[in-house]
């Protein structure tokens, strides 16, 4: 009997629930549920938006002779994309190849065979070409290597495939070599110091044991290269030569999927446009098959658990013995000697892609002035001289709505993954499919989002607001799984004093946890100005590209990414482009040198006084700081000098007083 | 006291975040705004047309409307006319079709379609025949031009092009790129220090970068075009849903092209006014 009364349920829609529901905990963590469902909503809201504007065409022209016709001519409604699809998987496979050798062996590199003195200075240059805008690529390639490429295969137009895998390679080298370079360090140092300890040399041992043990996170590295390489659209744009042939040479004009939907979107109406978007969704579908081949990937991962017991292959902790270089006329010496000559070709490169953007900058044009003033930058704009102004200010405002609105969403729906939810939940691993999901979406099909819902359906036509909407989906991933990251290296006995001293979860997360997480918010914030400054594909189709001072946030205004694509469109103004570029390289690196100030600002001793300090004190004031020698005279009284001030402390028996004194001008006549 | 000045620092933030954001949003689109998107070729006279127009208004009545300019191409112009998104779109080739059912216009100029190649190249001269053989089957011109570069499908002076010389399907081999802007095959021909690539631009558009050949022994001159023994000619068009909907601003400018002194202005930057 009392077996069947504990079996039977409790009702659920009871009063005592119901009030409960509005009690503070259940109230925030039903906000925390709602903040992190928005994730899924927005995949599910793009690929449903993409999927109902492209039935109408797949249903007029015929889904098969949609995908395999192999004529497209929207003049005469004739739409066959499989020129297109052929041209995109080609050149991602080219690129993919090369980025990855590349990527891998200047990730091998740095990890294991570089001083350390190098180090730094690597890791800098590889995200700096990361941060680097998709559309510098593009400058870099059409003025610099199009002219390279003509001289030495005596074409009439270095246009296409070559160009274009060469470009694309070099821009998936920083994915490929981060995460390559992150998994080759989570290696345990015991296979390193085992198959030393076997007899192995080192490179045999880096090439042989540690390289293969690494293996799914340089497969899901190469796997994250292939979803940008194939999502790239307006480095390509400029590159592939515009034509629909299907890419039987090097140096025919051609299209892929991407450059297809940049080229024509604007001028696309009635089924022209619907045809784009299909082609959307097709190059969508080809991006979710790769994101199930990165998750299958990962769910085998045996390296991602155990990080408590295992040591890490960190730096220093290896020592260089001359034994280790001895030639031994292995291929793994080969393979040292390569990885050598490709981290060599990564950081020439960017170095002349640098010197480049530069060096054009200061270029004086026709006329004989050089674009690169302050009124470019700062003055009053005008239709016939458009200045930098006005971009400047869109993009900050840009940045202002996207963060808006990207902020809270994000970090609300990393605290409920970290804080709130079960580990292993299928609800958690949904979200987290559906964030990987979205981090994966090619930025030119966010623009498409963007100005099929919020400019058409919504009427916000080219906007600001559009834009800033937009964007904050493109962040959205970065802000999550950045805060996500620092919220778990808070550690649990923090969370566990708190509730100790009775505070409720609430009040633990946003006074105890977030305040220690805080290094990685400011990192993804940094990380996502660096992303919305650099965007172009996205912001195009939104937020529109006006040159003039917007007036509100229904006004359509360029980035600055978006005014240089349309002086490079234009093509009247190339000098400006030029020097546009220029102030985005800076841009990029000025946000570079912030992430790397954060994290220092975070990590420092704070114990121990700033270095500035500590030099201004020995140059100007001469005083001695309280954590150095203490003066202390003899006599009636003592006297210990603290950095301005002397405190004097009289010992008499009477009484006894502390007297501060502010000694400045004394001590100064004294020196 | 620290903490308050932490919270109280946060706070601050967040409000001067959402109040610039609202700040921005609460000056709505001004009254004395005008977007314009359309034809490149188009772009740059319209960019002055604008100027003048703009130091005249601020003159008569101290206020400065902005007028905004995208040259996306012409089909992009006309798109968006038709769907209310700009106020005016800029076309350099005729309506046709589904077009006129939605839309009025204005002609505000005449403009020739000059065949250009660089300075280097020795050709002076070419007929209908020769440029329709270059673009269609890729036969090379006099032996020196062996490369046409085109628009996109979109550009209105690429109709205008292929209408006049009857050019029903163009040859995509190497060399026979497609641009998306007047600027850009200019550009493009610019770079040709080998002489052998031919390109279409806007009359209006020619400068001292590249030169511009005989089409059937006519020369491209405002005379030929207004006499109409030079055939790549078009009309620079101006399209908006409806007269009655414009704004008054969109009007006056409009107004303005159409005067004397608009006139004047697209006259010396090398259009032909058929007033």
């Amino acid at each position: 009997m009392a077996k069947a009364e504990n079996k039977a349920r409790k009702p659920i829609f009871t009063k005592e629930n119901f009030a409960n529901a509005f009690k503070g905990e259940n109230v925030a963590r039903g906000i925390f549920i709602a903040l992190a469902a928005f994730s899924i909503l927005a995949v599910l809201a793009i690929v449903i938006f993409v999927l109902a504007e492209s039935i109408p065409a797949f249903s007029e022209i015929g889904f098969f002779k949609f995908l395999f016709g192999s004529e497209w001519d929207p003049d005469n409604d004739v739409y066959g994309i499989l020129p297109m699809i052929v041209t995109s998987i080609v050149l991602t496979l080219i690129s993919v190849t090369v980025g990855a050798v590349l990527g891998i062996f200047t990730a091998v590199f740095i990890v294991y065979y570089c001083p350390k003195k190098l180090k730094g200075v690597l890791n800098q240059l590889v995200n700096l070409l990361a941060g680097i805008p998709s559309l510098i690529f593009g400058y870099f390639g059409l003025s610099f290597l199009n002219g390279i490429l003509e001289s030495i295969f005596d074409v009439g137009s270095g246009l296409g495939l070559l160009l274009s895998s060469i470009v694309l390679s070099i821009m998936i080298v920083p994915t490929i070599t981060s995460i390559a370079k992150n998994s080759l360090e989570n290696v345990p140092m015991q296979y390193y110091e085992g198959s030393l300890a076997l007899g192995n040399t080192r490179n045999q041992t880096v090439w042989k044991v540690c390289l293969p043990a690494a293996k799914n996170g340089i497969i899901s590295a190469i796997i994250l290269g292939t979803g940008r390489a194939i999502g790239e659209a307006m480095a390509v744009r400029f590159l592939l030569g515009g034509g629909t042939n299907y890419p039987t040479s090097f140096f025919l004009p051609i299209r892929s999927l991407t450059s297809n939907i940049v080229l024509e979107f604007s001028y696309a109406g009635g089924l022209h446009k619907q045809a784009l978007i299909a082609t959307g969704l097709i190059l969508l579908i080809f991006i979710l098959l790769i994101n199930v081949a990165l998750w299958v990937i990962k769910k085998n991962d045996a390296m991602a658990g155990n990080r408590v017991f295992t040591r890490k292959f960190r730096e220093g902790q290896h020592h260089y013995r001359v034994t280790d270089y001895k030639r031994t006329g292995t291929v793994q010496d080969v393979l040292w000697i390569l990885s050598i000559i490709f981290t060599i070709i990564v950081v020439a490169t960017l170095l002349t892609l640098v010197v480049f953007v530069i060096v054009n900058a200061f270029i004086p044009n026709e006329e004989g002035e050089i674009a690169l003033s302050l009124h470019f930058l700062f003055g009053k704009t005008s239709n016939g001289d458009p200045t930098l102004a006005p971009a400047m200010v869109n993009t900050l405002i840009l940045i202002l709505v996207s963060l808006v609105i990207a902020l809270p969403l994000g970090v609300g729906a990393a605290i409920f993954l970290n804080e709130y939810s079960k580990r292993g939940s299928k609800f958690v691993k949904v979200i987290r499919l559906f964030i990987d999901t979205l981090a994966g979406v090619p930025s030119i099909i966010f623009g498409l989002f963007g100005n099929i819902l919020l400019c058409t359906f919504l009427g916000m036509d080219y906007s600001l607001l559009a834009g800033g909407i937009t964007m904050a989906l493109v962040i959205l991933p970065t802000v999550i799984r950045s805060t996500e990251q620092s919220l778990s290296e808070v550690p649990d006995s923090m969370r566990e004093a708190s509730y100790a001293l009775g505070a409720g979860k609430v009040r633990t997360i946003f006074v105890v946890v977030l305040p220690q997480a805080m290094q990685g918010v400011i990192t993804s914030i940094i990380l996502s100005i660096g992303r919305i400054v650099g965007e172009s594909a996205a912001l195009i189709f939104t937020a529109g590209s006006a040159t003039q001072m917007p007036n509100g946030l229904m006004s359509p205004g360029a980035s600055l990414t978006v005014l240089m694509y349309r002086f490079m469109n234009e093509g009247r103004h190339m000098d400006k482009a030029y020097a546009t570029a220029f102030i985005l390289l800076l841009l990029v690196v000025l946000i570079n040198v912030l992430v790397v100030v954060v994290q220092w600002a975070f990590e420092r001793d704070k114990t121990k006084p700033l270095g500035i300090v500590l030099l201004y004190n020995k140059l100007f004031n001469k005083k001695k700081l309280a954590t150095e020698s203490v003066e202390t005279d003899g006599g009636d009284f003592s006297q210990i000098n603290v950095s301005d001030a002397t405190v004097t402390i009289q010992t008499d028996d009477d009484f006894k007083a502390v007297k501060i004194e502010e000694k400045e001008e004394e001590q100064n006549e004294k020196d | 006291m620290k903490k308050l000045g932490k919270v109280v620092a946060v706070a601050a933030a967040c409000a001067a975040l959402t109040g610039s954001v609202a700040a921005f949003s609460a000056c709505g689109g001004s009254e004395l705004e005008i977007n314009i998107t359309g034809s490149t070729s188009m772009e740059e006279v319209m960019g002055k047309l604008a100027d003048a127009f703009i130091a005249d208004y601020e003159e008569a009545n101290g206020v400065t409307p902005t007028i905004n300019i995208t040259g996306s191409g012409s089909g992009a112009g006309i798109e968006d006319a038709m769907e209310g998104r700009v106020d005016f779109g800029m076309s350099s080739r005729k309506l046709e079709g589904e077009e006129l059912d939605s839309l009025e216009y204005t002609n505000i100029c005449l403009d020739g379609i000059a065949l250009v190649v660089n300075k280097a190249c020795s050709v002076t001269n070419v007929t209908q025949a020769e440029v329709k053989a270059l673009y269609e089957s890729g036969t090379a011109i006099q032996n020196t031009i062996i490369y046409g570069i085109s628009r996109e499908s979109g550009s209105g002076t690429r109709s205008g092009f292929e209408e006049v010389v009857g050019i029903k399907n163009l040859y995509s081999g190497t060399g026979f790129n497609q641009f998306g802007s007047t600027g850009e095959v200019k550009t493009s021909i610019g770079k040709n220090s080998d002489g052998n690539t031919m390109g279409y631009i806007s009359l209006g558009s020619v400068d001292t970068t590249v030169k511009v050949l005989q089409y059937n022994g006519v020369d491209a001159t405002e005379a030929n075009i207004l006499n109409g023994t030079y055939g790549l000619q078009r009309p620079f068009v101006v399209c908006y849903q409806s007269e009655a909907e414009l704004s008054d601003i969109a009007k006056e400018f409009l107004d303005y092209i159409m005067s004397e002194a608009g006139q004047a202005i697209l006259v010396k930057e090398g259009y032909i006014s058929e007033q």
